[in-house]
Parts: C-alpha cells; structure tokens; sequence
C-alpha cells in the first residue's frame, strides 16, 4: 500500500501512542527519582523492607517498556510497518492488559472502574490493529 | 431523489468504515472514556465503603482480636451495611436536584426514588456531555471529503440527498453503537459490583437511559451534519459545531443569572429541553420527543437542502 493512503485512524492511533508514551516515559522518570529518594533515605533506616522495593521496580520496569513499545509502535503505524507497527502494537496491548491482571491478581487490588478504564486504549489497539489496520500494516 | 439502496449502501459504508477514519477512533475512545470517568465519580463512594467493609472483615477474621474490638468492628461493619443505601442514595438525589433544577418533587421523586438512584446519576452527568461527545463523532460526515474533493467520485453515481443522509443515518448508528458498548459495560458492572439498588433494575433503566440519550444524540448528529457540509474543513467544523452546542446555552444561564427572563431563551436549543426526557411518563415526556425530533428534522432539513446547493 502506498505511503500516501495511510487511514486517518492509523494516524490519529499513532498520535495516541505519541501522547501516553511520552506520559508514561514522564512517570518513569519520576518513579525512578522517587525510588532513589527513597533509597537514600532508606539507607539511614534499619529493616528496609526489600519486598515493597522489588515490586515498585518491576511495577516501573513494566511501565518503561509499555512507553518504549508506545512509541515504537506510533513509529509503525505512521511508517505503516508489519513488525514495528502491528507486532510492537500488539506486543504493547498484551503487556498493558497482563499488567493490569497483575494489579488485580498478585497486588489483590479491587477490580474496580479505574481497572477498566486502563483496559480501553490496549483493547482498542489490540483489535484495530489486528483487523481495522491489518492490511495496512504491510511495509 | 431518494432512493433505498443507495442510502443504505451510502449508510452502511460510512457505518464499517467509521473506524478506519480518525474522527471514529477517537469517538469510541472519548466516549467510553467519558463514560467510565462519570460512572467512576457516581460509584467511587461505593467503592470506597466496599473496601471499608472488606477491611472490617479481614480484622474481624484475626484470631488474637479482643473480645471488645471484635464487638466494636462488628457493629461498625453493620453500621456500614446499613448505611450504604442512605448514603447513596442522598449523594445521587443532591447531585440530580444541583444538575437537573428538577420541575418539581414529582420529577426528583421519579428519578431517586421510583428509579435507581445511582444510574440516574450516572444518566444525568451522561447527558452533559452528550453533545460534547455526539459533536465527536459526527464532526466529519462530509468536511474532508469535500476539502480533499473526494465526494465528487460519489456525485457522480447517486443524488446529494442519498449522500447526506446516508452519511447522517450511517454516523447516528456508528454512535448508537459506541454508547451501546459503553453502556453494556456499565450494566456488566453494575450487574456485578453494584448492590445498592436490585439488578433488575438497574439494567432497565441502564436500557431506557440508553434510549433517552440517543434521542438526545439526534439533534446535535443533525447539526452537525449541517455545519460538517458547510465547512471544508473537518476541524473548523469541529469548533464551529462545539461551540453552538454549549456557547450559546452557556451564554444564556450566564445572562439568565442578571436578566431572569433571559432563561426562557434556553428553549430555542435541544439543550434546554434535555431534562424533559427524564421526567415520567406523559405528556411532558412525549413533548419532549416530538420537540427532539422537530429539532431533527428541521436541521436535517436545512443542512439537506444547503448541501444540495452548494459549490462541491
């Protein structure tokens, strides 16, 4: 498919990506800043608990490479890529949906409104990039 | 001309495709984020006293509880039990009496009584933002294919009035079916987590809410069909569209506040009679119907009859 003939949706799905990856790549700073805040204040006290900390890592770990993948698949989509866009895409939609499970599973938080509010965007990914943009995504 | 096939092939194509063009995707996503963000405000308190229980009950389960504690988390927890029905139902009724200006303790009675409260809630906050949300996603039925000269391939092959209204019918039911999806969550939601009011229902009135606001929806998908043909560009037709929708019923309680009278002068858009839609059944009900659907059928035809003359 030519260059030119891009869907206005596939762009405006890539602005999208734009937008949250740039927010979530924001919170990771800040995650990783007030983990080294807390870190150094943490070496001041006795029985730190380690647990809490690991968690909080994987938690930011999870939301750097959910940026990563949002603005690597926003590159796809406006490039009209097969692996940068539909598979990074995907990629994205899953992890984003298994972190939230994850939330819900292993954190036991209540699933609740906010739970599926964070669910629509890697649904909608998800679905429109493996057939509304499926033959789009070509390159 | 009308002709049957060509609208509903006109329709129907602009109903599949509404995904494949921005203006679609970012309908379903602010619809359902909008939704989900007001059914959240509605339910947020509940949800904050099922955590509440849930935490009396995980201390009431520990084994080393005094006697004395144990009595005072259990009365505490019945207290809750009992209470979360009051306390619901109070926060939606001020919330429908501070939105709505309700005609009278009929019509308030009608909605947090005779109906669950807490949809009724969620439909009222739903219904400010109708507009907002119906401008969305009917801004571009034919701005930028006029701009990008597209539509004369269709010009070509049926009559402009199959063209708009197709388009106009094609864009209502790609909307119909976003709230539709919006509102299937809630009621699964609602069905699932929600034990204030009987399930029952509150799906039926999920369901005769979801009929109200797409009632709702028909004037401003008419308009926007109007000013969408009448501006080349899908962004300016946007605004333009945006701003009759809420500038002048803004302007209008703005100035009502000096001038009383000025208030009557809310009745020259659907806005000022979106309330009658909720009031039970009878004649201020249907009036508010036909007055919905004369809106319609005015606008359609004014933006009908533009489009046929215009330059393409």
């Amino acid at each position: 498919m030519a260059e030119g003939s891009r869907p206005g949706g596939l762009t405006a799905l890539a602005v999208l990506n734009f937008v949250f990856g740039g927010l979530w790549a924001l919170f990771t700073l800040i995650g990783l800043a007030g983990l080294a805040l807390l870190n150094s204040a943490g070496a001041k006290i006795d029985g730190e608990p380690v647990g809490s900390q690991t968690m909080a890592f994987v938690s930011l770990l999870l939301v750097a490479l959910s940026a990563f993948l949002l603005i690597t698949s926003g590159v796809g989509y406006i490039k009209m890529k097969r692996f940068m866009g539909r598979t990074m895409g995907t990629a994205y939609a899953i992890l984003s949906l298994g972190s939230t499970l994850l939330n819900v599973l292993v954190l036991d938080e209540s699933f609740g409104i906010a739970q599926i509010i964070f669910t629509i965007y890697p649904v909608l990914t998800l679905i429109m990039v493996n057939t509304t943009f499926s033959d789009d995504l070509v390159n | 001309m009308l002709r049957r096939k060509h609208l509903e092939l006109v329709a129907s194509h602009s109903v599949r495709h509404g995904m494949r063009g921005g203006a679609g995707l970012i309908s379903i996503f602010m619809t359902l984020i909008t939704g989900l963000v007001l059914a959240q405000c509605t339910v947020a308190p509940l949800e904050l006293m099922d955590k509440q229980k849930a935490k009396f009950s995980e201390q009431l389960k520990a084994e080393d509880l005094d006697p004395q504690m144990r009595g005072e988390l259990a009365a505490q927890q019945g207290m809750l039990d009992g209470e979360v029905n009051k306390k619901v139902i109070s926060a939606a009724r001020s919330v429908i009496d501070w939105v709505v200006e309700p005609s009278g303790d009929e019509q308030l009675d009608y909605m947090t009584k005779e109906r669950p409260a807490m949809v009724t809630a969620f439909l009222v906050l739903l219904m400010l933002f109708t507009p907002f949300l119906t401008c969305l996603s009917g801004f571009n039925q034919t701005s930028s294919d006029i701009s990008s000269r597209g539509l004369r391939f269709l010009l070509i092959r049926t009559e402009r009035t199959n063209i708009f209204l197709g388009r106009l019918i094609g864009t209502y039911l790609f909307s119909a079916l976003v709230f539709l999806l919006l509102f299937v969550v809630l009621g699964m939601y609602m069905a699932a987590k929600v034990h204030v009011h009987p399930k029952a229902d509150m799906i039926f009135w999920l369901a005769h809410g979801y009929l109200r606001v797409m009632v709702f929806v028909m004037p401003y998908m008419a308009l926007c069909a109007w000013i969408s043909c009448a501006i080349d560009s899908a962004f300016g037709s946007l605004i333009i569209s945006l701003l009759l929708a809420y500038m002048y019923p803004w302007v209008i309680s703005l100035g009502s506040k000096i001038q009383p009278v000025i208030a009557y002068g809310q009745y020259l858009t659907p806005f000022g009679y979106k309330w009658w839609l909720f009031e039970p059944f009878g004649l201020k009900f249907i009036g508010g119907l036909l007055i919905m659907l004369a809106f319609t059928a005015l606008l359609t035809f004014t933006g009908n009859r533009y489009f046929g003359k215009r330059d393409l």
